[in-house]
């Protein structure tokens, strides 16, 4: 995908070319669908959100102002679209309490603890990540893969700045956990 | 805590470039879309006039009580529709005696926001339909645009009819769509009209002259040549005055009872059922105002024309060209050029900053949208839009470097882009300020001679440039260096 085309694509989207859309639909369908599957596992759900997100890309084009990545552009609609989605649901309220205590405790027994020799693959991570309930994954996921601070994550959520990290903590932690017990990468101590 | 990052940034690296196989569903998506973007149909206007920066958007349509009036009217009010610039409220009256059926309306508010974070523009949308064959569509939309201050695109005039109350009083009688179509309604009846017209901010802004309208000439007759004349216009005071071609005018009445029913006739075949219409004059020219009034109650007709009231003067087609006098890899001069036709003055932006002068420097890469505002000698204005385009060695697909040793391998440069490329293109190699080579010809690249025939020295630096204009007119600069490799 040479840059020009792709501005050309997106010069198509502002003026609401189909086929400009579409190209732009399948360039980056499978990317988006990597973002929201972080979010959450049902991939039906995935799905929606990436539709979702693709709707509000095409309406929105206009406010791209070519000064940034388009990708990141996309993304953020997409992060934007899932946590939307997430917030939706009543079924798994965010998790707004404040627990210093433990966000200390976790950061010490990372020190001695995570040396991890590998990466992991995706799939690890993932299975890892659906053990978490749907808002520590919203707070992992925004920090750890999208870049946002726990004051931004806080803003997005609805939650105080400590609440997100007490989150982040207890998520960080559930994550390590399920990741050591697997057996799946080596401790070099 | 650096294990801690680690162990976060392996987690984070192991999702890079991930994407799942899936398959994308385009048909069940562009469903989706196509809801959208049906249902968007008032957006995709405000996207359109927002992308011309246009500044007041509005539509005023009307088309009401249609059997009432002529064919003709009624097909230019529905093309007027899309023409309509200037935020108004359209309130349409029956001009019919007879009870229509109520239909419930249908009322929505739609807020467009621009990449989700500022509300950028405010749009209120109230649609009535009347299902009846006698047939009454009311359309009510007004916007406004609270994004940016008017860049001087826009004028606007105002016309005020004053219109004594009692001037619409007269005997009653049955009014029905042919008396008003033929003009027969017994209009004598009534008082005086006096009508005082004023004009407010008749040209551009800046180069507005204010005239209060005070009469020279005063002229009223029938809408079709027959209509009863009322012979005790004289009061009906009028002055010409201008407006801009493709700029909205409004016109108003005062002292109307709200009740009464008005027709608009602006005299270049659009018609407005509006007690305060706006108008936009597509062409330069001289136009009479026709207005009729039917009064509350009895459905007294009056009408006035008011001969040679308004001059539209011509609006200029804003045309812009750019040139590049000098450019560097990291920066480029651009030179803007007004070609408006008849521009007394032109005004630039760049981004959103105007600038001083019509040369500007601008980094590479980047895309910068330009706004001309080009005014005529009668301070009418008009805009043109477009993108500077600046691209660098990526943009463009060209080598770094190259080495004309004639290996066969790498002994000629030229941009890939240029290959098929659908449009004009130039590439120039500079060493400083002298040209070293130029052209438009994909199959005569550099072979780095310089213009003595001696091959460029090794591990020397070039700075090219490449100009390409599509075939649809799109305008791209890209510079860059190339390097003499061994």
């Amino acid at each position: 995908m040479s840059e020009i085309e792709l501005r050309k694509h997106i010069e198509g989207c502002k003026q609401r070319k189909r086929l400009s859309q579409k190209w732009v639909f399948e360039r980056f369908y499978r990317p988006m669908f990597g973002v929201c599957l972080r979010y959450t596992n049902d991939s039906d759900r995935v799905q929606d959100m990436v539709q979702e997100g693709f709707l509000k890309v095409f309406s929105n084009i206009d406010g791209y102002t070519s000064k940034g990545s388009f990708e990141g552009w996309i993304r953020r609609i997409m992060v934007n679209t899932a946590i939307d989605s997430i917030r939706k649901d009543a079924v798994h309220p965010v998790d707004a309490t404040e627990d210093d205590q433990l966000e200390r405790l976790i950061e010490n027994e990372e020190v001695h603890e995570l040396d991890f020799e590998y990466g992991y693959s995706v799939h690890d991570v993932l299975d890892a990540m659906n053990e978490l309930s749907p808002a520590y994954r919203a707070v992992f996921n925004l920090f750890v893969f999208d870049n946002y601070s726990h004051q931004e994550i806080a803003e997005k959520l609805g939650i105080t700045v400590g609440a997100s990290k007490s989150n982040f903590a207890k998520a960080k932690r559930n994550v390590r956990d399920t990741l050591l017990s697997k057996n799946k990468m080596k401790v070099a101590k | 805590m650096s294990e801690n990052l680690n162990w976060l940034d392996r987690l984070k690296n192991s999702f890079d470039g991930f994407e799942p196989n899936v398959q994308s569903n385009w048909n069940a998506f562009e469903s989706r879309l196509d809801d959208l973007m049906q249902g968007g149909g008032d957006l995709d206007l405000m996207r359109q006039v927002k992308s011309a920066q246009r500044f007041a958007i509005g539509a005023t349509s009307v088309a009401a009580g249609l059997a009432l009036w002529m064919a003709s009217p009624w097909l230019i009010e529905m093309a007027d529709e899309t023409q309509n610039q200037s935020g108004s409220v359209a309130n349409t009256e029956v001009l019919m005696g007879e009870e229509v059926p109520e239909v419930p309306s249908v009322e929505g508010v739609i807020t467009l926001t621009d990449d989700g974070s500022e509300e950028l523009i405010r749009g209120e949308v109230k649609h009535a339909m009347k299902l009846d064959p006698r047939l009454v569509v009311e359309t009510t939309e007004s916007w406004n645009e609270v994004e940016k201050p008017a860049m001087g695109a826009r004028t606007s005039t105002t016309f005020v009819l004053n219109l004594p109350e009692t001037t619409v009083r007269g005997k009653a009688r049955e009014t029905s769509s042919s008396d008003f179509k033929s003009g027969s309604a017994a209009a004598s009846q009534g008082k005086q009209l006096e009508s005082a017209l004023e004009m407010v901010n008749p040209l551009a802004s800046s180069e507005a002259v204010e005239k209060v309208g005070q009469v020279e000439e005063a002229k009223s007759v029938g809408s079709d040549g027959d209509f009863d004349e009322v012979s005790d216009l004289t009061g009906f005071n009028v002055s010409v005055q201008e407006a801009c071609a493709g700029t909205s005018v409004s016109f108003a009445l005062n002292g109307l009872d709200r009740e009464g029913s008005v027709l608009w006739n602006f005299g270049d075949g659009g018609f407005s059922q509006d007690i305060a219409p706006t108008h936009v004059y597509e062409n330069a020219g001289t136009y009479d105002i026709t207005v009729s009034v039917r009064a509350p109650g009895d459905g007294t007709i009056r009408t006035r024309t008011v001969e040679n009231m308004i001059v539209v003067r011509p609006k200029p087609e804003a045309r812009m060209r750019w040139e590049f006098p000098t450019a560097n890899p990291n920066r480029a001069t651009v030179r803007l050029l007004d070609e408006t036709d008849g521009a007394s003055s032109s005004t630039w932006f760049v981004e959103q900053d105007d600038i001083l002068n019509s040369e500007v420097k601008l980094d590479i890469p980047g895309e910068y949208h330009v706004n001309l505002v080009a005014s005529n000698a009668f301070g009418c204005q008009d805009v043109a839009v477009d993108d500077i385009k600046l691209g660098s060695r990526k943009e463009a697909i060209a080598p770094a470097l190259f080495s004309p040793d004639g290996d066969n391998r790498y002994d000629t440069f030229i941009p890939l882009l240029v290959m098929d490329f659908a449009g004009d293109w130039s590439l120039s190699i500079w060493d400083g300020n002298s040209l070293v080579f130029e052209t438009s010809n994909e199959l005569e690249p550099w072979n780095g001679r310089l213009p003595n025939g001696s091959l460029a020295p090794k591990g020397k630096k070039f700075v090219w440039k490449l100009e390409t204009i599509s075939g649809q007119g799109e305008r791209n600069l890209f510079v860059d260096e190339v390097l003499i490799d061994g």
